[in-house]
C-alpha cells in the first residue's frame, strides 16, 4: 500500500482502487481533489450555499458506498458529478412540490415573456475578459428559473444530449428543447442588458 | 389451308399469356412484401394501466423506448398490415386512426387522426432497422406512442 | 416563425437533427433573415456558456468538510446504506411513514376516480385542436428509431 505522502501525486484511478479496498485516506484525497468542482456543480443547480454543501457531502457519502459499482467507464470526476446532479435534481423536485403554481412557473416551457423578446443582434459578450464573462454568466444564471437554469447547466456545462436531459429531468424531449430554447433566449437578453448598462 | 399450319399470331399467344400471368403473379408476391406492425402504446409513471385489457409491453420494446421518460408501457392496440406497393391503409387504434401509405420503397406517408380530426401528416422512412414512433403528451403526465415497425 | 421551426433551428445548432432536417434548416437559414438572426443569437449564447462556468470555491476548510463526510461514512454500515436512498440525517421512520401516507393517498385517489366512473387518464385518447399539431423530430441511431413528438402549436 502506498504511504500517505504518495496520495497527492497519485492518479484518480489508483486512488479509487485503494479506496475500493477500504482505504479512507485515498478517498479523502479524492474528496480534496474534486471538492470544489462538486460543490460548484451543486451550487450552480441549487443557488444556495448551504444546500450545495449538504448535497455535495451527501454525494461523497453515496460515492463511497457505491465505489464497488464504479467500473471506470467514465472518469471518476464525471461519475461523482453525475451522482451530485441526480441528488440535486431530486432535491429540486422536492422543493418544487412546495413552490406555488405561479404564472412564472406555468410559463416555463412555453416561454412566457421570452416569447415577445426581440432577438439580440449584437454579441453582448464580445470583448469581455474571461473572468468578467464568467461572472456575468453566473449572475445571469442566478436570475433564471430553476427549470431554465437546470437545462442550461446540463446541456452547456455537462454536455448532455437532449434525451439524456429528458431522462434525468423526467420530462419529454420536446419539453427539454423548449426549456433550453427559452433559457438561451433569456440568457441572451440578460447578457445584452449588462452590456447596455455598461455602455450607459 | 394445311391443318397443321399454326399461325404466328396463335403461336405467340401462349408465351405472351404465360409472361402476363407470371408477371401478375410476381407483382402480387412483391406487393404483399411489406408488412408493418402498428401499435398504440401508453406510457405512464404509474404501476398499472386503468384498463385491465392493456398488456404490459414486451420488455425488449420497452427498452427501445428508453429515450422516453415513462416508467411503464402498455399496449393498448396492436395491428399488423400488409401494404401493396404505393398502397394505403387506414387503421383504427382506440380513439385515434392512422392512415399509412407507401410512397416509395421504405418511405411512408402517415396521417394521424385524433377523434376524427386530422392531427399531422408525417413522411418518414420505416425499415427493419429503423422504426417510427409518433408520440404526444396525454393527460396526467402520461403519453401515447404509435410505434410503426416493419416486420 | 413557427414554434416548431425555432426549435428545429436550435436542434440544428446542437447537432440533434436528422439528415433531412439538416437540409431543410440549411435551406431556411440561407433564405430567411429572421431565422439567421435567431440562429446567431442562440449560437453566441451557446458559445459564451461553453467552458465559461464560474469556478467555485468550497466555503469550508478541507478538514472540516471531510470530517463531516467521514463521520457519516463511519456512522452508516455499507450494506445498510446501499438500500437507503435519501438524506442521511432524516430518520428512517419518517420515510416509512411518508411511504405509507403516499400509498394511502394513491389508494384514495384511485378509489375516487373509479367511483366517479372515470379512469385517471384514458389511454389512446388524443387531444386534438382540430388544426395540425406541431412536431419535433428526433432520430436515435443507437435505438434505431425516429421519434416524431407532436406538440400543440402556440
Amino acid at each position: 500500500m502506498p504511504s500517505q505522502q504518495d496520495y497527492p501525486t497519485q492518479a484518480d484511478e489508483l486512488l479509487v482502487k485503494s479506496a475500493k479496498t477500504g482505504d479512507m485516506l485515498a478517498f479523502e484525497e479524492l474528496v480534496a481533489r474534486h471538492r470544489d468542482k462538486i460543490y460548484g456543480r451543486a451550487f450552480s443547480m441549487m443557488r444556495n450555499e448551504d444546500e450545495a454543501i449538504d448535497l455535495s457531502q451527501e454525494a461523497w457519502v453515496k460515492a463511497w458506498q457505491r465505489l464497488a459499482q464504479f467500473q471506470g467507464d467514465s472518469s471518476f470526476a464525471t461519475w461523482i458529478t453525475r451522482i451530485t446532479i441526480n441528488l440535486c435534481l431530486d432535491q429540486l423536485r422536492k422543493n418544487k412540490r412546495h413552490r406555488a403554481e405561479s404564472i412564472e412557473v406555468l410559463n416555463e416551457e412555453s416561454g412566457g415573456v421570452e416569447r415577445q423578446m426581440p432577438v439580440v443582434t449584437v454579441n453582448p459578450t464580445e470583448g469581455l475578459e474571461r473572468t468578467e464573462l464568467r461572472q456575468r454568466i453566473d449572475e445571469a444564471l442566478g436570475k433564471l428559473s430553476v427549470e431554465h437554469r437546470t437545462v442550461l447547466v446540463l446541456h452547456e456545462f455537462e454536455d448532455l444530449e437532449y434525451k439524456e436531459i429528458a431522462k434525468r429531468m423526467e420530462c419529454s424531449i420536446g419539453t427539454v428543447m423548449s426549456r433550453l430554447f427559452y433559457a438561451r433566449r433569456k440568457m441572451a437578453a440578460l447578457l445584452a442588458g449588462y452590456k447596455r448598462d455598461e455602455l450607459k | 389451308m394445311n391443318k397443321f399450319f399454326i399461325s404466328p399470331i396463335r403461336l405467340a399467344t401462349w408465351p405472351a399469356l404465360f409472361v402476363l400471368i407470371s408477371s401478375v403473379g410476381l407483382a402480387n408476391v412483391a406487393a404483399a412484401d411489406t408488412k408493418l406492425e402498428v401499435q398504440l402504446i401508453w406510457g405512464t409513471n404509474g404501476e398499472s394501466s386503468p384498463d385491465k385489457n392493456h398488456k404490459v409491453l414486451d420488455p425488449a420494446l420497452s427498452k427501445k423506448l428508453g429515450m422516453f421518460k415513462w416508467k411503464k408501457y402498455f399496449t393498448v392496440n396492436r395491428e399488423e398490415i400488409s401494404l401493396t406497393s404505393h398502397g394505403a391503409q387506414k387503421i383504427r387504434l382506440g380513439q385515434c386512426e392512422v392512415a399509412i401509405k407507401q410512397i416509395e420503397g421504405s418511405r411512408y406517408e402517415i396521417n394521424v387522426f385524433g377523434k376524427g380530426k386530422h392531427v399531422r401528416k408525417i413522411t418518414e422512412k420505416i425499415t427493419k432497422e429503423d422504426s417510427l414512433a409518433i408520440a404526444g403528451d396525454d393527460k396526467n403526465d402520461c403519453a401515447w406512442i404509435i410505434l410503426i415497425r416493419e416486420i | 416563425m413557427k414554434e416548431e421551426t425555432k426549435l428545429k433551428l436550435q436542434a440544428y445548432l446542437d447537432g440533434e437533427v436528422s439528415n433531412r432536417e439538416t437540409r431543410d434548416t440549411v435551406d431556411l437559414l440561407r433564405k430567411d433573415n429572421e431565422a439567421q438572426s435567431l440562429f446567431a443569437e442562440l449560437q453566441f449564447t451557446k458559445t459564451a456558456l461553453r467552458g465559461n462556468e464560474m469556478e467555485m470555491k468550497l466555503p469550508e476548510s478541507r478538514d472540516f468538510y471531510w470530517s463531516k463526510i467521514r463521520r457519516e461514512i463511519e456512522r452508516q454500515p455499507k450494506e445498510l446504506a446501499r438500500s437507503f436512498d435519501g438524506r442521511w440525517w432524516k430518520p428512517a421512520y419518517a420515510r416509512i411513514a411518508a411511504g405509507l401516507a403516499a400509498g394511502c393517498a394513491l389508494l384514495m385517489i384511485s378509489f375516487l376516480a373509479f367511483n366517479a366512473g372515470t379512469s385517471p387518464s384514458l389511454p389512446g385518447e388524443m387531444e386534438s385542436t382540430g388544426e395540425e399539431m406541431g412536431a419535433i423530430t428526433y432520430h436515435s441511431n443507437a435505438d434505431g428509431m425516429t421519434v416524431v413528438y407532436l406538440v400543440d402549436r402556440e
